[in-house]
């Protein structure tokens, strides 16, 4: 298989400071990966470095076998790759349906927006029923699910999920996990979760890296990885 | 302007010798009335430029406004010493006292406003009060008024009447920069909710040199019109001040004490130079100062990382 | 009657109020900035207006079609080349620079039309309609038709089109507006030449109402605040509902008055509820990107103290 993603020895911070000081990753194609480790361990800088919001001091993005290092964030988003970040940040003035199209803004994306509109709407019924409200007035889950919608719309290859799970109830996680499991499958879209509970997770995924003080500790697959050799990557003996 | 600077002393022997130099200069009227003029404009706007400075360089509140204290104090002299007969000094100092009791009761509410916005608000009060002017007949509405003085300051005069107030500013900055309240000022222009986490008194170091600027500035307004003689709403209103004080700090470098003073010079003698190209004055001093703002933000006496830089770092 | 005759003109007179603030508006609305060299883009749209009634004869109105072309490619110039630059830099440097643009193009203007004050002229600027006894200049009439329409189709640009959806996108959260592939910069120069461009009507409505000199712009850009102040920021429908109201200010309160009231009105909202008047909105997203879309400092703080 291979890699529709990769990252590769990537260092990247603010001003003096690394937040990620050495880690790669990489998302074979139609795979469902994930990325967890504690808060604070880099996880959002390096998402934020895969999308462009951040340049790597040193290292090399890959996508589709083309080198995006130092793509501008839009222009990534119309060569396939799309980040949802945290909290979903929708565009809470915005009506849903506003929101959604706004997602297929690359010119790419835009020839094929009346489909991707009926496919979210099709993933996420809910969201058809308030497709003229303010995306501001929606509940956590269903900005999520906008936000998730969105970022489809933009006819991705690669999708990354920052912290989808941060503050949203196990019922509607376990929905919207649902759903990611049914793009990956039928759809084909590559995805990484990036999360702090390791566990879920990783139950999800085909391939795991867990993230530690900026660096990869641990990867494998989860049959591969032992609770045992997690819990010595995450208590740092190594 | 740091604190440990091993050339304090030297430094001190060398203004204070420029100042007796000067002062020297003007008492005798030596170096002849036309440089004497140079040399009062100059000082004039170092002060004004100075005070700008302080506002937005150091404490973070960038004013549109300032001519509301020049236009007030240039017409409180005039009113003085023309409707009332009385001394200019008399006129100067009520100018002052006006200006300091309006800078407080305007401090009441504009410090409420940040940012921008801030910048608009002072705008607008002075054109507010420029509008007032222009439809009050007791200032003879658009027509103007004089400035009477029996016998009228020589220029000599004027010159060390402004050697003394931007001295006496300058000190008083320094001063004010360097004593706990300055470095309170500068934390809260870099982030005001640490430096009031820090213990500084955000509102009251505002206020305090809102009203410090505005009472110098008041103080450089009246010496400007005592020179022209006669003061009309649009001259004594104008945004023009304003521009000439954003030149000066821009071109000489916010957040410094010796910025301002080499931009004064250069805008004076720019000015001055470009006069010869009426109508294009202006547009050149608007063009090079939006050129400084783009390519070399910190002005042109400080090639270091700004202070802010230190100071983000050191928290 | 004659008080009522004010009112009704007032009203009409509140089209003209509000193209005025409308460019205001959205650059404040959705650049974050305020232009200071806004009232400068209306005199241009008015001189423009009257060379081209001088040079080819065409109506004053017909001149848009040039006209708003014109301020459109020139705010979209500024915005691309000057100001985005300076707002890399924070906000006030931005401010800065459009003060100096201000200034350079007051002192053009005045270099090149001269001190002398001009107005726009046509046929029928002197004909009155007779309308239930009260006479109602037709100017008047037109002026409000212009500006109701140029609002609505504004409105419609915005509500309809992909570009006016990332404008009003970059306005919500510009970061994640980037994140669906939008350029942040070259929507914001858009935002900024359709700004200018409503200033060319603006123009033209203010140019045909009253006289103007090179120096008139700081007075529209004030009556311009005013009206975004009253209608709120970046709100199309509520921009034109303020300058209903600051006509009928207007013609209640006479020429002087008038404006001195509403400056006073000005002062009196920024005082009182500063971010209520400005930012209705999430507003602490949009902090993040005026600091560099490029840089998401909460982030960068949680993952410092995280591992300090």
């Amino acid at each position: 298989m291979t890699d529709v993603f990769r990252m590769e020895n990537i260092k990247a911070g603010y001003g003096d400071f690394a937040a990620v000081e050495e880690a790669g990753i990489s998302i074979p194609e139609g795979a469902m990966v994930s990325l967890t480790g504690t808060n604070g361990s880099g996880k959002t800088t390096l998402m934020n470095v895969a999308a462009g919001i951040i340049r790597p001091s040193s290292g090399r993005i890959m996508l589709n076998g083309a080198d995006i290092t130092g793509m501008e964030p839009e222009k990534r988003v119309s060569a396939g790759l799309t980040l949802v970040p945290q909290g979903g940040r929708c565009f809470a003035r915005m009506t849903v349906e506003d929101n959604l199209i706004t997602g297929s803004y690359d010119r790419r994306a835009r020839k094929k927006s009346r489909d991707l509109l009926e496919k979210v709407y099709d993933l996420f019924p809910g969201l058809k029923d308030k497709r003229f409200q303010p995306a501001g007035t929606l509940s956590g889950g269903e900005r999520q699910m906008t936000a998730i919608g969105r970022a489809l719309m933009s006819d991705p290859s690669v999708i990354l999920f920052d912290e989808l799970s941060l503050g949203l109830a196990p019922l509607v996680v376990k929905s919207i996990y649902e759903r990611l499991k049914e793009l990956n499958d039928k759809e084909r879209i590559s995805i990484l979760l990036v999360e702090q509970d390791t566990v879920r997770a990783m139950r999800m995924s085909d391939y795991s890296y867990i993230m530690l003080k900026g660096r990869i500790v641990l990867e494998g697959k989860p049959g591969e990885l032992s609770g045992e050799r997690i819990r010595e990557a995450y208590f740092g003996v190594k | 302007m740091h604190r440990n600077d091993p050339h304090k002393g030297i430094r001190t022997v060398l203004y204070t010798a420029v100042f007796l130099l000067l002062l020297a200069a003007g008492l005798t009227g030596f170096p002849g009335n036309n440089i004497l003029r140079y040399g009062f404009r100059i000082l004039l706007y170092i002060t004004i430029g100075e005070m700008w400075n302080l506002l937005s360089g150091y404490a973070g509140m960038t004013s549109l406004g300032q001519q509301a204290f020049i236009g007030l104090s240039g017409y409180t002299l005039a009113v003085v010493t023309t409707r009332y007969g009385l001394p200019y000094p008399l006129g100067i100092l009520l100018g002052l006292l006006i200006s300091l009791a309006a800078a407080f009761l305007l401090s009441l509410f504009l410090l409420r406003i940040d940012g921008m916005y801030f910048a608009i608000t002072t705008w607008v009060v002075a054109e507010a009060l420029g509008t007032l002017f222009m439809s009050m007949t007791y200032v003879n509405r658009g027509a103007g008024m004089t400035v009477t003085a029996e016998p009228y300051p020589r220029i000599g005069r004027l010159f060390v009447m402004a050697l003394l107030l931007c001295s006496l500013s300058l000190v008083l900055a320094e001063l004010l920069l360097r004593s706990g309240y300055g470095l309170g000022i500068m934390a809260m222009r870099d982030d005001p909710e640490a430096a009031e986490a820090a213990g500084v008194n955000v509102k009251l170091a505002k206020r305090a040199v809102y009203i410090f600027a505005a009472g110098v500035t008041a103080l450089a307004g009246s010496l400007f019109f005592l020179n022209k003689g006669t003061i009309y709403p649009e001259s004594g209103f104008d945004i023009g001040w304003t521009i000439s004080m954003v030149f000066i700090v821009i071109i000489g470098g916010s957040g410094t004490i010796e910025g301002p003073v080499i931009g004064a010079v250069l805008y004076v003698l720019l000015s001055e130079y470009l006069a010869r190209y009426p109508g294009w004055s202006n547009m050149i001093l608007g063009a090079i100062a939006i050129l400084m703002i783009l390519f070399c933000p910190r002005g042109i006496v400080r090639f270091s990382p700004r202070p802010k830089d230190h100071l983000t770092k050191a928290r | 009657m004659y008080i009522l005759q004010a009112i009704v003109n007032g009203i009409l007179l509140g089209g003209t109020y509000a193209i005025l603030g409308l460019g205001m508006s959205l650059s404040l609305g959705i650049v974050r900035l305020t232009n200071l060299a806004h009232g400068e883009y209306i005199v241009l749209g008015a001189y423009t207006s009257m060379l081209l009634q001088a040079w080819l004869g065409i109506d004053p109105f017909l001149s848009l079609v040039i006209s708003v072309p014109f301020l459109f490619l020139a705010g979209y110039l500024i915005q691309r080349f000057l100001v985005n630059k300076a707002m890399k830099n924070g906000e006030e440097p931005a401010l800065l620079v459009t003060f100096g643009i201000s200034v350079i193009l007051k002192d053009a203007m005045l270099l090149v039309f001269g001190a002398d004050a001009r107005h726009l002229s046509a046929d029928y600027g002197n004909v009155t309609v007779n309308l239930a006894g009260l006479g109602i200049p037709l100017l008047n009439i037109l002026l409000l038709i212009l500006s109701g329409t140029s609002i609505l189709l504004l409105h419609l640009f915005l509500q309809r089109t992909y570009t006016g959806r990332a404008i009003r996108a970059v306005s919500d959260d510009a970061g994640a507006a980037s994140l669906s592939g939008i350029n942040v910069g070259n929507t914001f120069s858009i935002a900024a030449g359709i700004a200018a461009a409503t200033a060319a009507a603006a123009g033209l409505c203010a140019g045909m109402k009253w006289t103007w000199y090179p120096s008139s712009g700081g007075r529209y850009l004030l009556i311009a605040f005013v009206i975004v102040v009253i209608g709120g920021l970046g709100n199309v429908g509520g921009t034109f509902a303020a300058g209903m109201v600051f006509g009928l200010i207007q013609a209640v309160g006479g020429a002087s008055y008038g404006m001195l009231i509403s400056y006073v009105f000005l002062i009196l909202i920024l005082t009182l509820h500063p971010h209520e008047a400005f930012l209705r909105f999430s507003d602490k997203r949009r902090k993040t990107c005026e600091e560099g879309i490029m840089q998401e400092p909460s982030v960068a703080r949680e993952d410092q103290n995280a591992s300090e």
